[in-house]
């Protein structure tokens, strides 16, 4: 639904060792100029650039600060907003989940799904299935490794969050949750990195509306930071990660039942790139990242500001 | 010189430093890989360097032989380091040299399992017979995406010592050098700018000298705290729940004679745990403790001159506690974060979507003057 994550709400300036002498009187006539300044705020102005979602016009969020993380929309199918999750709290590792609902006007309460946990909860994500539930999903440490955990809202209750996967006793990191398109009501999928003899692999999960399946590795040693798009020309799902071998992104495009159909690879050589922009092409996809110029596999650079594409041919998956 | 160049001659200076090692190794010589990310490959140095030049050239002004190779990958989280390690290990070597980290916690990955990958990449290093000297990552500019208070990073170094100790092996400490020992550090050794996380070419050498001090024996970093109890602001604390604060000098060790732990700016009764390298400090109150409490070290280490450490090192608010009018964010002051907090609802009255409880101070259903008034009365302090 949502892949990429709103930068915190908080306000790290006063935070900062650097900073903290505002606490004295200095620190009050700026707080007063900053009072001024900021008067006209309402809301948060992150913007998600994927979605091009604003929470710029929208009330205050109802968290629990002073630390507040990864804001993010959630919208159901039909791009209609139902609500909003973060992470707040006080202390990195002292994070709760939470959720808001939106009535069209106005936040309801803030509800929380999971409180503080054993160590770090983190890389929270979320999707809306068709009949209008809300399922979460972050990385929580459980005192031995980090889990995969998940939420669901139907109705106005969370569940219990509970591990996506059976408890393999390594890190599983970085999740990603996903409606497809043309799936049943309550069907979704989710991918995150597990660390499985001795690499992490992108693993994919499908939800039927009930429970979760056995996660199954879609990704090479070193394949990290999954996310999900629709595939508008196959009518299926583009499963995106890094990959450290070889060195690059691959796309896993998935049917309608989310199994794996065919993939690209594109190659980066020394550099580990961040998140590209993907287009679909006749043969393939073209992979681009701005701001970056043309490593030796690239085509030349005719962009401003500079752009590094790769167009890659579709392989087959067995 | 562009990116793409950098990441070429990078790249190639790599291959030409594995020749180096592929051909066998001069007498004496003590082979280092430095294994990381875009601040171990030099990026903001522009002549894309970075540390380990530096280093051999410091090692050999102090009579070491060495030879430095650099196996940064820009970019590179811990997780995809793993997927690298075994190849450069191929290349054979004597010591390890491992910062990596920083994208993980941009990209949200937890300093445990930050720690389980570095554990990892050790692990495999030592069953090729290399020795591994763990370098805490550099705290990130103030202006960074995420984690600029540097809370998170400030984490991830205490999962390091704590690793370099239970392991056994180096550590070497440019998140505490940097952060607290070195004046003007943001504006004066790195890149600043757009650039949000890179030294420059004065932050590579401060670097290299960090790492040539552990290698050559030179200890210039006092103890520094590992796990804290209550973690830091921490709310709702139980005023009679044991204060603890792990120490760790892994260089010439903690003067355990001179090492005290304070709350609230006094000696505390304490009980030392562990030896010199590391040391829990702990105290078991017998009155209950109010308000907000501050947790202080004071320490020295046996380095001759000693390194000193003196400073705050948590706070936390005991459960009961009173905040002052102002005190939004409730961390136990008035400050300027309640401030800006205050800032955002003023104006709005009770029924608004901006209105919020916490800043109607007066209780009069509306957000104005006299709420900033007693913010204004109170700020500065503390509650307790």
């Amino acid at each position: 639904m949502v892949a990429r994550r709103i930068s915190a709400l908080r306000l790290p300036a006063f935070e900062l060792a650097g900073f903290r002498p505002l606490a004295g009187s200095a620190g009050l006539a700026l707080g007063v100029w900053l009072l001024a300044a900021l008067s006209l705020i309402t809301a948060a102005t992150a913007q998600d650039p994927q979605t091009a979602f604003s929470f710029e016009d929208l009330p205050p969020l109802p968290a629990q600060g002073p630390r507040i993380e990864e804001v993010l929309p959630v919208r159901s199918p039909a791009g209609d907003l139902l609500g909003a999750t973060w992470l707040d709290g006080r202390s990195p590792r002292r994070l709760a989940v939470a959720f808001a609902p939106w009535n069209g006007a106005a936040w309801g309460p803030r509800e929380p799904v999971a409180p503080p946990a054993a160590g770090s909860q983190l890389a929270l994500t979320a999707t809306a299935t068709r009949d209008g539930d809300v399922l979460l999903a972050w990385s929580a440490f459980d005192g031995e490794d980090d889990e995969i955990l998940w939420s669901r809202r139907a109705g106005t209750a969370w569940s219990t969050p509970a591990r996506l996967a059976a408890d393999n006793g390594v890190p599983d990191i970085t999740p990603a949750l996903f409606t497809p398109p043309r799936t049943d009501r309550s069907q979704a999928l989710a991918a995150w990195s597990r660390y499985q003899d001795g690499q992490y692999r992108v693993v994919l999960s499908r939800f039927d509306g009930r429970s979760w399946s056995e996660p199954v590795i879609l990704g090479p040693a070193g394949s990290v930071f999954p996310s999900f798009a629709a595939s508008p020309a196959s009518r299926g799902t583009r499963l995106l990660f890094r990959t450290a071998r070889p060195r690059g992104w691959r796309v896993v495009e998935l049917d309608p039942g989310g199994r794996p159909r065919r993939a690209a690879q594109a190659l980066t050589g020394e550099r580990q790139l961040p998140r590209p922009e993907i287009q679909e092409t006749e043969a393939g996809l073209r992979f681009s990242w701005q701001g970056f110029e043309a490593g030796e596999s690239g085509e030349p650079a005719t962009e401003e500001p500079a752009t590094w594409i790769l167009r890659v041919p579709w392989e087959s998956l067995p | 010189m562009s990116r793409g160049h950098g990441v070429l001659l990078a790249a190639f200076g790599s291959a030409v430093w594995a020749g180096v090692f592929l051909a066998g190794p001069v007498a004496a010589q003590t082979r280092y890989l430095a294994f990381g990310d875009s601040i171990t490959f030099g990026v903001g140095d522009p002549e894309g360097l970075g540390y380990p030049p530096r280093l051999e050239t410091l090692l050999e002004e102090r009579g070491e032989a060495a030879v430095v190779a650099n196996f940064g990958v820009p970019g590179e989280t811990t997780a995809e380091g793993l997927a690298r390690i075994d190849s450069v290990l191929e290349n054979g070597g004597d010591v390890l040299l491992l910062m990596e980290g920083t994208n993980d916690v941009g990209g949200r990955i937890s300093p445990e399992t930050i720690r389980f990958n570095l554990q990892e990449i050790a692990r495999r290093a030592a069953t090729r017979g290399l020795e591994t000297v763990h370098l805490t990552i550099i705290p990130r500019m103030p202006t960074a995406n995420f984690d600029g208070s540097n809370q998170v990073t400030g984490e991830l170094a205490g999962e390091l010592r704590e690793l370099a100790w239970t392991r056994g092996e180096t550590l070497a400490d440019p998140f505490e050098v940097l952060l607290y020992q070195t004046p003007n550090v943001f504006e004066e050794l790195y890149v600043g700018g757009e650039d949000r996380l890179h030294p420059n070419p004065a932050g590579y050498d401060v670097l290299a000298a960090i790492v040539a001090d552990v290698l050559t024996g030179i200890d210039a970093v006092p103890p520094v705290p590992g796990e804290i109890s209550p973690v830091n602001d921490a709310q709702g604390v139980d005023p009679l729940t044991e204060v603890s604060v792990d120490l760790f000098d892994l260089g010439s060790g903690i003067d355990l004679n001179e090492t005290e732990l304070r709350i609230n700016g006094q000696a505390v009764p304490q009980t030392l745990t562990g030896d010199s390298r590391r040391v829990t400090l702990s105290f078991q109150p017998t009155d209950p403790l109010g308000g907000v409490v501050f947790v202080d070290i004071r320490s020295r280490d046996l380095a001759s001159p000693a390194n000193v450490l003196d400073r705050q090192v948590a706070q936390f608010v005991v459960q009961g506690t009173d905040f002052l009018d102002g005190d939004i964010d409730r961390d136990g002051r008035v400050d300027g974060a309640d401030l800006v907090a205050f800032a955002l609802r003023f104006g709005s009255r009770r029924g608004e979507g901006d209105f919020r409880a916490f800043a109607d101070f007066n209780g009069d259903d509306v957000v104005d003057g006299i709420d900033l008034a007693l913010l204004a009365s109170n700020f500065g302090l503390s509650s307790g």
